[in-house]
This record gives C-alpha cells, sequence and structure tokens, in this order.
C-alpha cells in the first residue's frame, strides 16, 4: 500500500489545544511524524522586556492555564538570586504547598483526559469530578481556581490560617482515597490496561538521549525529578520520593503520575502541619542589579527551565523560557514513529502537552484590526455575565 | 552525585579548554568558550555525565549573539556561552551531540536568525506560515510591521 501522509489538528489533535502533526502512514502504521508549532505564540518573552519585574511575574504567570504557579515561581526564584534575597520559610512552605496543588490538579485532569483518549469516559467523569476538590482548595488559598497569583518577588502574597488548613486537610482525605483507587484502577481495568500496555515505548537510552523531562522521563525508568536533584521552595525539607517505571509505555506514564499523587498528598500533609511561624514575604527593591542566573522548577510536565538576565533597569534585560512540552516533543515524533494510527492520541496525550507553554514568545498583529477593544469595570462584567446567562437560558 | 567529582570535572574542563570560570553561583557553572571550540567542550562534558541538555538561550547584545548551552548534571547546572558575530551569525549545529537540541536550534533560528550549520531539518519551527525572510522579532532592534498596532 502506498504511503500517503495525513494532517491532524491543529484544532485539537489530543487536548482542546491547538497542534499540527503530520502523520506519514502506510496502512494503518505511523512510519514518519511532524510536529509544527506555533499556534499559540503571544510574545512574552519579547513583552517581558518592556515591563517591570512585577508586570513580568502577572505575564509569565499567564504562559499557562494549568502551570501558572510553575512559571511563576521559576521566575520570582530567579530574581530573588539575582537580588541576593533570601526569602521567608514560611513562604518557601506555601509556594511547595500550591506547587503540589497545582501538580495534583494537573495530575488528575491528565487522568480524565486519558481516559478520555482511550475511549473509557466513566474515568474521565470521576477525575475530574475529583479535581474539583483541589480547585476548591487552591480556591480557599488564592481566591482563584487558576493563576492562583500567590507569588510576589520576595515571597508570596497570601498566608494561610489555622481554619484554612483545616479545611484543606479535610479535603485531601477523600482525595487520596480516590486516588489509591485509581492506582488500582490505573493497573488492573482491562478497558485502560489493553489501550496502554506496550503502547509508545520509549527506551531509557533514548528518554535521555532526546533529553524527555518529567513523567515521560521518568515513566522510561530515568530518575530525573528537581524537586530531589536541585531542590527549590521548601523541598529540601519534604519527605517524598520520586516516582519511576521501568516499563517505558504509556501505562508507565499513567503509574508515574497516579503514584505521584499519592506523594503529593504527603508533601501537601506535611507543609501544612509543620508550617513554620514568621512573615510570608521580604520587600524586595524595584531595580535588579546587572546579572544573570537559571531557575529550574518540576512543573507537572517535568522541568521548567528560566533564564534571567538584569541591567540594572526595573525591566530585564532578557527572560527566556523553556517549558517541559517542547523538551518531550523530540521524544513524541520519536515514538510515534511505528505506532498505530489509532494510537497517537493516547500516546500524544501520555506525554501531557502544553502547547501554551511550548508556544509562547511571538506576538502576531495583523495590519488593519478594528481596534476598539472594549473595556469594562468588575460590577459590568458581572453584570454583563448575569445578562448573558438569562438571555441564553435553556439553550446551552 | 560526589562534589569532589564534580570539582574533578571542572578542574579538568578549565585546563583542557583553557577558558575561566565567568561566575559561580552554588551548583551553578557559568563559562566563555569560543565557538569552534564547543562541540568539543559539549562531547566532553556530555562524557562527564551532563548529560541533559536543558535549552539553548540567546541574548542579542546589539553587538553580538550571544549563545548559552545550558548542560545538567542532576542538581549543577553548567552554562557554556559563546559568541558570534551580528554580520555573519553562523555556528555548528549541535545535534549530533544532543539529539534534544534539534527544536532549541530551529527556534534559536527563527527568533533571532542565526544559522545552525550541519542542521538535519532547518525548518522555521515557531513562525508562521508566510513571514517575512530576515524579520526576526526577538532580536533588540527588531520592530513589528505595522509599528506595534494592537488590534482588537
Amino acid at each position: 500500500m502506498p504511503e500517503f501522509e495525513l494532517p491532524v489538528g491543529p484544532q485539537h489533535p489530543a487536548l482542546k489545544e491547538p497542534e499540527s502533526f503530520r502523520l506519514k502512514i502506510d496502512g494503518e502504521i505511523v512510519v514518519e511524524a511532524d510536529v509544527r508549532l506555533g499556534y499559540n505564540h503571544r510574545g512574552i518573552e519579547k513583552a517581558c522586556e518592556t515591563r517591570t519585574y512585577t508586570q513580568c511575574l502577572y505575564l509569565v504567570e499567564r504562559i499557562c492555564g494549568i502551570c501558572s504557579h510553575a512559571h511563576a515561581t521559576a521566575f520570582s526564584q530567579a530574581v530573588e538570586a539575582l537580588l541576593g534575597l533570601e526569602i521567608p520559610r514560611r513562604a518557601r512552605y506555601i509556594r511547595t504547598i500550591a506547587a503540589e496543588l497545582e501538580r495534583v490538579h494537573s495530575h488528575l485532569l491528565w487522568l480524565g483526559v486519558a481516559g478520555h483518549e482511550v475511549g473509557f469516559d466513566t474515568l474521565f467523569m470521576y477525575a475530574w469530578r475529583d479535581r474539583e476538590a483541589v480547585q476548591d482548595i487552591l480556591e480557599i488559598i488564592s481566591g482563584n481556581r487558576v493563576n492562583y497569583g500567590l507569588n510576589t518577588i520576595g515571597g508570596v502574597r497570601r498566608d494561610i490560617d489555622p481554619l484554612q488548613k483545616e479545611s484543606i486537610l479535610g479535603l485531601l482525605e477523600p482525595l487520596t482515597e480516590r486516588t489509591s483507587y485509581y492506582a488500582r484502577v490505573v493497573q488492573e481495568e482491562g478497558t485502560f490496561r489493553g489501550r496502554v500496555d506496550g503502547v509508545g515505548n520509549l527506551s531509557k537510552d533514548m528518554a535521555l538521549a532526546l533529553n524527555a523531562v518529567g513523567p515521560q522521563a521518568r515513566g522510561s525508568g530515568v530518575p530525573m525529578d528537581v524537586r530531589k536533584d536541585d531542590p527549590y521552595a521548601a523541598y529540601d525539607e519534604m519527605p517524598f520520593k520520586v516516582i519511576t517505571s521501568e516499563r517505558g509505555d504509556v501505562l508507565g506514564r499513567a503509574l508515574v503520575r497516579v503514584l505521584e499523587l499519592l506523594e503529593s498528598y504527603k508533601i501537601i500533609r506535611h507543609a501544612l502541619e509543620n508550617l513554620p511561624d514568621g512573615p510570608i514575604a521580604v520587600k524586595a527593591p524595584k531595580k535588579v542589579p546587572a546579572g544573570e542566573t537559571v531557575s529550574r522548577y518540576e512543573a507537572p510536565r517535568g522541568e521548567n527551565f528560566h533564564y534571567v538576565k538584569a541591567n540594572g533597569s526595573e525591566t530585564p534585560e532578557r527572560v527566556k523560557v523553556r517549558a517541559p512540552t517542547l523538551a518531550n516533543i523530540p521524544s513524541l515524533v520519536h515514538i510515534l514513529k511505528g505506532a498505530h494510527l489509532a494510537d497517537v492520541p493516547i500516546i500524544t496525550a501520555a506525554i501531557d502537552p502544553c502547547f501554551s507553554c511550548t508556544d509562547r514568545k511571538l506576538q502576531i498583529a495583523p495590519a488593519g484590526g478594528s481596534g476598539d477593544p472594549r473595556v469594562m469595570t468588575w460590577e459590568e462584567l458581572r453584570q454583563y455575565g448575569i445578562r448573558w446567562y438569562k438571555d441564553h437560558a435553556g439553550r446551552a | 552525585m560526589q562534589d569532589s567529582g564534580s570539582r574533578d570535572t571542572l578542574a579538568e574542563f578549565f585546563g583542557l579548554f583553557g577558558s575561566a570560570l565567568e561566575h559561580r553561583e552554588a551548583q551553578r557553572i557559568w563559562t566563555q568558550l569560543e565557538a569552534a571550540l564547543v562541540p568539543r567542550a559539549l562531547t566532553f562534558l556530555k562524557r562527564a555525565g551532563f548529560t541533559h541538555l536543558s535549552t539553548i538561550t540567546v541574548l542579542d547584545t546589539g553587538r553580538e549573539f550571544e549563545v548559552i548551552y545550558h548542560l545538567c548534571r542532576a542538581g549543577h547546572v553548567f552554562s557554556l556561552r559563546t559568541c558570534v558575530g551580528r554580520d555573519k551569525p553562523r555556528l555548528a549545529s549541535i545535534v549530533g551531540i544532543f539529539p534534544g537540541a534539534v527544536l532549541y536550534e530551529r527556534e534559536a533560528c527563527d527568533l533571532f536568525g542565526l544559522e545552525f550549520e550541519g542542521h538535519p531539518d532547518p525548518r522555521a519551527l515557531v513562525l508562521p506560515e508566510g513571514w517575512p525572510a530576515g524579520e526576526h522579532p526577538l532580536r533588540k532592534d527588531w520592530r513589528p510591521p505595522n509599528g506595534g498596532a494592537q488590534d482588537a
């Protein structure tokens, strides 16, 4: 049978984000795979060069809707290193709690998507229902379900009081129980296992050679985790294991994520119960002395890498971000080759791709726009929302 | 990883390549080499356990481009810097040494207009189809074609 090229995307190739895959297929088998990036470029690195450090913090937080704390923390750490600031121990703990809540949010979301991709929508419904509990916790702490705005240069902006602590600990109980159940489902349920066992094989050697990160690397037996290797926030004081699997297939990646959830609950519990007293932030100067530094962070999808260069002014000279998905695309392309066409969605989903993170830099402003952005006050927006839902009642 | 092992690697590196330590924070090493020595230096570092290329950062200083290779060995980050002239920004591709560099070089090619000799697949990565040739948005002197006007 002659080979032919099958374009997939850019609309929703796996998750609800744009990316384009060109697959050369021979019958059912993928012989060549190519990824076209760039559909989500927003000019963030360039934009950082014209904004103050504080403005940049809020901008990088919006690189991604899920790993928002990951980018904000990586950036804060870099700027604090340039300033020579030591942040309070309580702030390091609160950053750690938010980081792990974000990981739980992300991994549960992934588990649901993985269930959906293999046609096991019950798992999707279950996992996403449980994910609501984590978002409630994030809302308790920060007031927001996404983009928590928790960080500031020099610490965190919101404290956790004893009452909040109790309600968070209460919400963690059922989550731990549910996750232990998912660990059994992933390993024992034929509906799931049958679609991921031996699918999308990535050997340890290839994972290392292609510089894979996060669960993609750990699922192939590479014990790489920035939280252990290069501890930041309060990870040097947290009890947790780095989860790896020697399987190297999609099942291995799924196991790593589910078992990591249980480690995350352990970290959150420990951090809450041992939350040190003291201030949550120190005052940071607006101007950052000339210098350069790198900052690493273990985001839910793997190593997140920020480079910041300061020139002595209030705006950075250069901000460079390498989010984990970009690092995992070479190994994804490698494992797509030889895969069955029907397995492409789950193999792609198994790197837990985040294309907003991957595409982040360039702003395309086509000539001839209408130029009338609407500005609303919070109250106007609220009224607009109420009106819209009244008008559209029963039509959704 | 043993810290003494790290010190030995560094001593050997600086002996072999004759470069100087630029500045050093805990677990962070920064140095600079001329472009011709970069492939050999990266091969040396990879053999010494710096097997993870985190990314490649490019800076536009106005006079030249600085290209920084960030290599990791567990918690240590070795940042190797080299400079290329703005008039002829060409340097050797390192994809042969670090296959994981394939997208980082393509990205630098798009956004800074660097040329990587020997890159197996030098197509545009992030810029859209129909983007004008010679426009590299992360260069400091780059201005958006329509003067940066925002459209709603």
